[in-house]
């Protein structure tokens, strides 16, 4: 089936999460994606270690770069081969295969590609039509362009941790969820594509780049104009929301159980205050106004625990929903997993992975009615596409890949 | 060279703050966005706040404002027979059309997507609500805890070292501002933007359904894809940090460290200037430092007790150790770095003046400008597009006006 970026090629030398992540959803919505690996150097996504000392254990025998669900997730769809480029001969086949693509997209620090002669001023005079995209954490330029940063860091630098915190207490100090790599590579894809648009028109290609913390930076918009013009740090608002009562995370029964429910407007509230049998406590001139309701929040919130606390998460969500009042369980991964929801609407796809067998990874970000992003290949395996990428698209000859392959450049 | 979308027509039918960012991108990158709100009232977001001074008023909410910056404003009541005529018209001539009313409201407007798609064979249509337009959810109510919450990470945040020992019985917690939901903004400009740029080959439109809860699942799939494939449930108590460090105390704030490797190890150590402490053999090994990493970050801490964040910061980097201050959003509108990048555009609103608005994060060639359009007031540039996109003389928009359509 055509897809959305069916025809376009990609090279794509991402590692960990942010970079691969690009390559991904280009992948999902139908470009051919080249993922460059090493085998010296595995992507850390492949690897049970370092960064997860307890995972190891069941993971070898020698063939553990194909075993990591977390790995194939982040890399569905794609093609993988594995090359030297520390030999001049590994780097002649990655500028002869940028030479017959259309994007190049890497999340290496400032500078790496281009002591390897890859950088975008040297591609593109081989390739005018190029579009090449780089994502270091704090940009190409600047005081700080050299910053080592991860995830956390990037929540960090960008005001978004010091803004997640209980209202009475300190920051909590973790951002949950990668989401300086995620937020990055949602921007660099979209850059990617509108660059190509770009193209289409002008029949030029152009370099793009992000820098991750002012990706971040951009969802914390209001919160800097605020801080700016109010000139005051308000710290962390744990779950408050000025414009709702109540508007919170509350206790239910079972082992860690829990229910956001968020009240906008009065007729919520009457609605909710009916299904919690119109106690007398809610009759209470304190709480008949959004604004009262806000400023007794304590009170306001232990009242609805109390109600809360004896119910399960699904039941006050049916409730509460019934009445049009908005109510959702708060989900582990479980849930997820056991929400009639999501069996309906199919969210997940089940990939054959050669070394694991039947893999469930998580399907694409959104539906498109005529051009489906699908998962339509398993993660590649370690160099699995060498033999294809080289020969048939780059164009070495037989004889020419066994001798680069008897070198150890294509390895 | 011209922003990559110029010449691209969008209108928006959405209030607060995932449809509204995902069509101030596409009106970054070029496109001419118009911004659809009903008559008297406008966008939720208006009376959101913060406001100036906390001082209460629709026409200066920075919330607003924020995200509606490059855009036109008119105003339409789409849910009255008259009114959904004139928005057929508009439809015509428009490539794109982000809207995030649920089913319900849909259907209460008498608003048919997939006939609108069939009626528009080239219109691009977003349609972005919590849980997808179809399933059991699909007519939830939800604002935005409901949404984050259901998603990967709500039931998880916060966990980690600091959080487990100063709040073991406390709720889960939002993100943080509106954080999930400028997620699903940005989801679904990217999926417009990769169908605007497959039309240039096939010429149609497309009907994209964007859950913000699946989206938010789809981008960190790590539990998720754990937890399918046998890897067990992490509860936010089990789960620590992938690497050691975290958020750490230092003489003047906090700061946070994240250290993976041996190299990284060995290099920390010189710039602590190699304590007798870190030369535990306990300490040697990946493995050994998470084993002991309890000890290992309180003695990190210690050290760190008598060190500046900012000499941590550049020490540490120097090392090329990840280290960085946590930065409030005061300290992160006075960073050099982002300033040299000029980050901020210069932005300005009634009865406020100038304010630094967030450029996209693109730099050059395309949408980087120095100054930001200001957001438009509600229904100021009714005359302007009911005159050149659908060519109605003063009168009939005077009679719409009067008859409460616009």
């Amino acid at each position: 089936m055509q897809q959305a970026l069916s025809g376009s090629r990609v090279v794509d030398f991402g590692t960990a999460l942010a970079g691969p992540l690009v390559g991904a959803l280009l992948a999902d919505m139908g470009a051919e994606v080249i993922k460059i690996e090493s085998k010296t150097r595995l992507d850390g996504f492949r690897m049970g270690r370092p960064i997860i000392g307890q995972d190891t254990a069941g993971g070898d025998e020698g063939k553990w770069p194909d075993l990591m669900p977390g790995f194939h997730a982040v890399n569905r769809n794609k093609l993988s081969v594995t090359v030297d480029m520390k030999t001049p001969d590994g780097v002649r086949l990655v500028k002869a295969l940028i030479k017959k693509s259309d994007v190049v997209t890497n999340n290496y620090a400032p500078g790496v590609l281009g002591r390897l002669g890859l950088d975008y001023p040297s591609l593109a005079k081989e390739n005018p039509r190029l579009v090449m995209a780089s994502m270091p954490a704090a940009g190409l330029t600047g005081p700080l362009r050299d910053m080592v940063s991860y995830a956390s860091v990037v929540a960090a630098a960008s005001g978004l941790m010091s803004m997640i915190g209980y209202e009475d207490g300190e920051m909590v100090g973790q951002v949950q969820g990668p989401w300086g790599d995620v937020v990055a590579s949602l921007t660099v894809t979209m850059g990617i594509v509108a660059a190509l648009r770009h193209r289409h028109v002008t029949g030029r290609g152009q370099f793009i780049e992000i820098a991750q913390i002012e990706a971040q930076t951009t969802m914390l918009g209001e919160a800097l104009m605020d801080y700016q013009m109010n000139k005051r740090v308000r710290g962390p608002q744990g779950n408050y929301d000025p414009n709702m009562a109540p508007h919170n995370v509350y206790r239910c029964a079972g082992d860690d159980r829990w229910v956001a429910v968020e009240v906008a407007t009065e007729e919520q509230w009457k609605a909710l205050c009916k299904v919690i049998g119109d106690p007398d406590w809610a009759k209470d001139p304190r709480f008949q106004t959004l604004r009262s309701r806000g400023e007794n929040r304590k009170e306001l919130d232990q009242r609805i625990s109390d109600w809360t606390s004896s119910r399960s998460p699904e039941e006050v969500t049916e409730l509460l929903q019934a009445v049009g009042v908005a109510a959702m369980t708060v989900m582990n991964v479980e849930d997820h997993f056991t929400n009639p929801h999501f069996q309906h609407r199919g969210f997940g796809v089940e990939v054959e992975q050669p070394m694991v067998g039947v893999e469930w990874l998580p399907g694409f970000p959104w539906r498109m009615s005529k051009t489906p992003g699908q998962v339509q290949r398993h993660a590649p395996l370690l160099g699995e596409h060498n033999e294809y990428v080289w020969c048939s698209i780059v164009g070495l000859s037989k004889e020419e890949y066994e001798r680069l392959v008897q070198a150890e450049v294509v390895k | 060279m011209g922003p990559a979308f110029q010449g691209i027509r969008v209108l928006e039918i959405c209030s607060m703050v995932p449809g509204p960012f995902c069509s101030r991108i596409l009106a970054d990158l070029g496109a001419e966005v118009v911004k659809i709100e009903p008559p008297q009232v406008g966008d939720e977001s208006r009376y959101a706040g913060p406001f100036p001074g906390d001082q209460e008023d629709a026409s200066s909410s920075f919330l607003f404002h924020y995200l509606n910056v490059n855009k036109l404003g008119i105003t339409l009541e789409v849910a009255q027979p008259e009114g959904r005529a004139v928005l057929g018209e508009l439809l015509q001539k428009a490539d794109v059309l982000v809207i995030d009313f649920p089913p319900r409201d849909l259907k209460k407007a008498n608003l048919d997507l997939q006939q609108i798609a069939r009626d528009h064979a080239s219109l691009i249509i977003a349609s972005i609500t919590p849980f997808g337009l179809t399933g059991p959810h699909a007519d939830y109510n939800a604002y935005y805890l409901n949404t984050y919450h259901s998603g990967p990470d709500g039931y998880l945040n916060p966990s980690g070292r600091l959080a487990n020992k100063l709040y073991p019985d406390r709720e889960p917690l939002r993100a943080g501002g509106y954080y999930g939901e400028y997620q699903a903004g940005a989801v679904a400009a990217v999926s417009v933007v990769a169908a605007i740029y497959s039309r240039n080959f096939s010429g149609k439109g497309a009907l994209l359904d964007i859950s913000k809860q699946e989206a938010l699942m789809s981008l960190d799939p790590g539990d998720i894809v754990q937890y399918a494939n046998g890897s067990g449930m992490r509860t936010r108590f089990g789960r620590i940090a992938l690497y050691l460090g975290g958020l750490t105390e230092c003489r003047d704030g906090f700061w946070v460290l994240q250290l993976h490797f041996d190299r990284q190890w060995e290099a920390l150590k010189k710039c602590m200037e190699n304590p007798q402490w870190a030369q535990d053999p306990r300490f040697d090994t990946v493995e050994g430092r998470h084993q002991h990493r309890g000890d290992l970050e309180r003695l990190i801490e210690e050290w760190a007790r008598s060190h500046t964040k900012q000499d941590i910061y550049h020490r540490l980097q120097q090392a090329e150790v990840s280290a960085v201050p946590v930065l409030t959003p005061t300290e992160v509108l006075a960073d050099e770095q982002l300033k040299s990048r000029e980050f901020f555009m210069d932005g300005a609103m009634p009865s406020v003046g100038r304010v630094p608005v967030a450029s996209l994060p693109f730099r050059p060639p395309f949408s980087h400008s120095p100054a930001a359009r200001q957001a438009p007031s509600l229904g100021q540039h009714n005359g302007r597009i009911y005159q050149a996109w659908l060519g109605y003389p003063e009168s009939k928009i005077k009679s719409l006006e009067a008859s409460g359509v616009i």
